[in-house]
């Protein structure tokens, strides 16, 4: 019944508007401003924020490891998917990545709206089974020594990788640390410093 | 999906990846949401319609997806007379089908409340935030398991909406974390009922899981609710 083409389905989008608009469901200015929203102010940004701040603060990181919904929201980070936020500890022994093999489930909050990879069939079918043959092929190579916990996002509680600081990072201040943090390295599937900056 | 190998394959990362790819990705996602906050949408139901998608369709991607079951949604709630939009895109002219609405100052409120958390929140928005919009219940009950509880999976799936990962139906795990009660997605997904249940963190180690040709060092950690477990 939907059909492919991105101008049929363009169509379709605006007749559903259109019909919402009519029969008075919605207002058209809500939409503009939600989308503005997650265009500007929801992005990795926001949980690279976070984890610099758990960097440099350990009475902050501790909070963040206890309650990740209400440490972020000391920063101003909130709202819809991010309801029960939990941060995972990356350390010398231990590598967190995240999924969701069911949909797509994601900290929209303090990391924005999912990237089409972490929203693939391969990446959501593979990471379960072979994280770290899917880690290596993205250019994360772990030890053997290093165990690797997979968080499958089965239910409404959102998980945030809190990375290692890097080393030599020492005279850096919150906001140069911050840069470093990428989605990717949030997600479990890079370092610091390494993927896609916020 | 997990571990299913019909879709295996390579992972694209696109550098630079805008938030929308496409205009009607963005009004898609947009109207979603306003629907949600003004209509009140239940995202179970949402999931469930999207697991219902045939798979050529599901794959067609995310966006395609969201907006089946946001059609869907707007029907079975009648918010939408069945078949209305494929008649508006027909050039049919509109029957006035019998369709609901909620009562204008319901709207009204339900609008400036979702303009509020859809822009940076006020501390005050912050921390009601999620007791007003998460999934926390009061628990129906004592809770069944413990942290260090072994657990196992039910067998099989059961029928209708679930947040069981086929690949854990069967696998032994330990209780890690209990969570307290949540909105059940099974039941939830139907209707208005929430019926919460006790939900836990349990670790499957990857042998467990993948038997012996699970890589070494793998763990997974998954949320299950309390009717998804057996004592072991």
């Amino acid at each position: 019944m939907i059909e492919h083409d991105n101008s049929d389905l363009a169509t379709r989008v605006e007749a559903l508007e259109a019909l919402l608009l009519e029969k008075d469901l919605i207002d058209a200015k809500t939409v503009d401003q939600i989308i503005e929203h997650y265009e500007t102010n929801v992005g990795p940004l926001n949980g690279a924020k976070v984890v610099a701040r758990a960097w440099v603060d350990p009475a902050y990181k501790k909070r963040l490891l206890k309650n990740a919904t209400k440490a972020a929201a000391e920063l101003g980070f909130g709202g819809p998917q991010g309801e029960h936020l939990v941060a995972v500890e990356n350390t010398p022994e231990v590598h967190n990545v995240v999924v969701c093999t069911l949909c797509s489930c994601y900290p929209w909050p303090v990391l924005g709206l999912p990237p089409n990879w972490y929203k693939s069939p391969e990446y959501r079918s593979r990471v379960v089974r072979e994280p770290r043959k899917v880690l290596s092929e993205m250019g994360l190579e772990l030890s053997e020594q290093v165990e690797v916990r997979v968080w499958d996002s089965s239910s409404e509680v959102r998980y945030l990788v809190l990375p290692e600081r890097p080393a030599g990072t020492e005279s850096l201040g919150e906001e140069e640390l911050a840069a470093l943090v990428s989605r990717d390295s949030m997600i479990g599937v890079a370092k610091p410093g390494q993927g896609s900056s916020p | 999906m997990g571990g299913n190998e019909r879709f295996f394959g390579p992972i694209d990362r696109e550098a630079d990846e805008p938030v929308f790819h496409e205009p009607w990705e963005a009004r898609t996602f947009g109207l979603m949401m306003a629907v949600g906050g003004i209509l009140s949408a239940n995202f179970d139901g949402t999931r469930d319609a999207i697991e219902r998608l045939d798979e050529e369709t599901y794959l067609r991607g995310y966006y395609v997806r969201w907006l089946h079951a946001l059609e869907r949604q707007l029907e079975v709630r009648r918010f939408l007379a069945e078949g209305e939009l494929d008649a508006r895109l027909r050039g049919e002219a509109s029957h006035a089908p019998a369709t609901r609405k909620p009562p204008r100052w319901q709207k009204a409120i339900k609008t400036w409340l979702t303009r509020k958390a859809m822009a940076p929140m006020p501390a005050w928005l912050l921390h009601l935030y999620p007791r007003a919009q998460g999934f926390a219940r009061k628990a129906p009950s004592e809770p069944a398991f413990q942290p260090g509880d072994g657990v196992r999976v039910l067998p099989r799936r059961p029928p209708g909406h679930t947040r069981i990962p086929g690949y854990l139906c069967g696998r032994r795990g330990k209780v890690q974390r209990a969570h307290g009660a949540m909105v059940f997605p099974d039941v939830h997904a139907q209707g208005r009922k929430e019926d919460p249940q006790h939900l836990y963190t349990v670790r499957f180690e990857g042998e467990e899981v993948w038997g012996p040709g699970s890589e070494p060092g793998v763990v997974l950690l998954v949320d299950l609710f309390e009717p998804y477990l057996e004592a072991q």
